[in-house]
């Protein structure tokens, strides 16, 4: 019952990206110029190290224009009528679902781009894939909740830069470590305790914004 | 007055409090550990029976802080809301005091190392201290949230739902991240270094520390509750104000 309740609520979503294409192709656009300027500013050839960091603070720019915006960017009454429909719990796990996926699309492009503008010896590929894979989901974790808190406040853009900035460092400093050991093409397992703090921080963020979630949505 | 009588004797912890802090103080300064001395080229160490029961007395005031305001979610009772507040308010005390204390024996213990040499810098970029001070700026986004929201209970709502994610911080933050994300140098992370000689306290050492300790936490619950007795007060000045001006 609730997977149907989630799961008609995460097509809304998509539906309401299709439809206002614009935040989408914005935020491509974005990445886009970003990536470019970037690549402009080293004169086409960045140090693997410096690569990995430029990727992920990037990354972190994205998630933060991406995400934070989840809980803001809704007309309120619309939602409100929706959201009357659909328990808090559906809600929450519906725009935390959306986010990962968007955060994760977004990974690969970005990668994909960076790859394309600045080219790199990237080292173990699968291995870089995978940090992608597990931080890009960690930054939308970590920002919906916060999105969320923001978006009951008053001086909403304030309050994102600062709430979003101290949680997702932690996500961010283990990125990096853990990129520059695929970029330094070392095998998987020596980063297997990185990873493993990655995949621990998703679960702990989620289970708390999935507890507390219907309490911010009850005012 | 319904526990007129637990009033009564709640002198006896602000006591105790003082006491245990002004024994650790004494005996902290004074217990004679010649072989540390030397190992830290001075009496630096002696910071362990402060620094340490700092982030202790923080810990313990922002986990109580985090119990209320989960009183506060499932019962929505304001109270527990502004006792949430008042113990936040000391943690984070305690907080910027585990700080202070840690960037001043982090100067004169650790050298920052870089490009073109060694530095004795103010912030000695140990992931421990790091993940710290993320968990102070945690916080201060408390802070930052209630000052922000007007009306009261939609205030509370909202603090108590960042409190309960900053509780849940704590641990990742403190203990697991100065291990995974970067080997830290302090006890307990991997690459101690000169403070390995502080992991394990002999008896003499522990019989200071903990008393330290507990005496930091009882500061802690007394900083609370003078708040919320200056809160109170507050509240019954507005309505005197309130109920004398129509007349």
């Amino acid at each position: 019952m609730r997977t149907k309740e989630i799961l008609s609520l995460l097509y809304r979503e998509f539906l309401l990206e299709w439809k206002q294409k614009y935040a989408f192709n914005g935020l491509l656009l974005y990445v886009v110029s970003m990536v470019f300027v970037l690549s402009l500013a080293f004169g086409g050839s960045i140090p693997p190290k410096t690569w990995n960091i430029i990727f992920w603070i990037t990354m972190l720019f994205v998630a933060i224009n991406a995400v934070a915006k989840s809980f803001m960017s809704e007309n309120r009454g619309i939602t409100l009528y929706l959201y009357s429909l659909a328990s808090p719990f559906s809600i929450i796990v519906a725009k935390w679902i959306y986010n990962c996926l968007l955060m994760l699309a977004f990974g690969f492009i970005t990668y994909i781009l960076f790859l394309f503008f600045s080219p790199v010896e990237t080292g173990n590929a699968g291995h870089y894939l995978l940090v992608v894979g597990l931080a890009c989901p960690g930054f939308a974790t970590a920002l919906t909740l916060v999105s969320a808190i923001a978006a009951s406040a008053e001086n909403k853009a304030t309050l994102l830069a600062i709430l979003s900035f101290p949680l997702t460092i932690p996500l961010l400093l283990t990125a990096i470590s853990a990129g520059r050991k695929a970029i330094e093409n070392q095998p998987v397992s020596d980063s297997a305790s990185l990873i493993l703090f990655l995949l621990l921080f998703i679960v702990i963020i989620a289970t708390v914004s999935f507890i507390l979630f219907p309490f911010l949505w009850r005012e | 007055m319904k526990n007129a009588r637990a009033q009564k004797y709640r002198w006896i912890y602000k006591v105790l409090a003082l006491a245990l802090i002004a024994f650790a103080i004494v005996a902290g300064f004074a217990i004679d550990r010649q072989q540390l001395t030397k190992d830290f080229g001075g009496e630096s160490w002696r910071n362990i029976f402060f620094h340490v029961p700092m982030w202790y007395a923080m810990m313990v005031m922002f986990f109580y802080s985090c119990w209320q305001s989960m009183q506060f979610l499932n019962k929505g009772n304001l109270k527990s809301d502004g006792k949430a507040v008042n113990a936040a308010h000391a943690g984070i005390l305690f907080g910027l005091l585990g700080l202070s204390t840690g960037i001043l024996w982090a100067r004169v213990t650790w050298v920052r190392e870089i490009e073109s040499g060694e530095l004795q810098a103010w912030w000695a970029g140990d992931p421990k201290q790091n993940a710290a001070l993320i968990l102070v700026l945690i916080y201060l986004g408390y802070f930052l949230v209630r000052s922000s929201i007007a009306e009261p209970v939609r205030k509370a709502k909202v603090s108590a739902v960042l409190n309960v994610f900053g509780a849940a911080m704590i641990v990742p933050l403190l203990y697991i991240v100065p291990r995974v994300a970067a080997f830290s140098s302090h006890p307990g992370s991997g690459e101690e270094g000169i403070l390995a000689a502080l992991k394990s306290l002999d008896a003499g050492q522990r019989m200071i520390f903990y008393p330290s300790a507990a005496g930091f936490i009882l500061l802690g619950i007394w900083l609370t509750e003078l708040r919320s007795r200056i809160a109170e007060a507050g509240e019954k000045i507005n309505d005197a104000l309130a109920n004398s001006t129509p007349s």
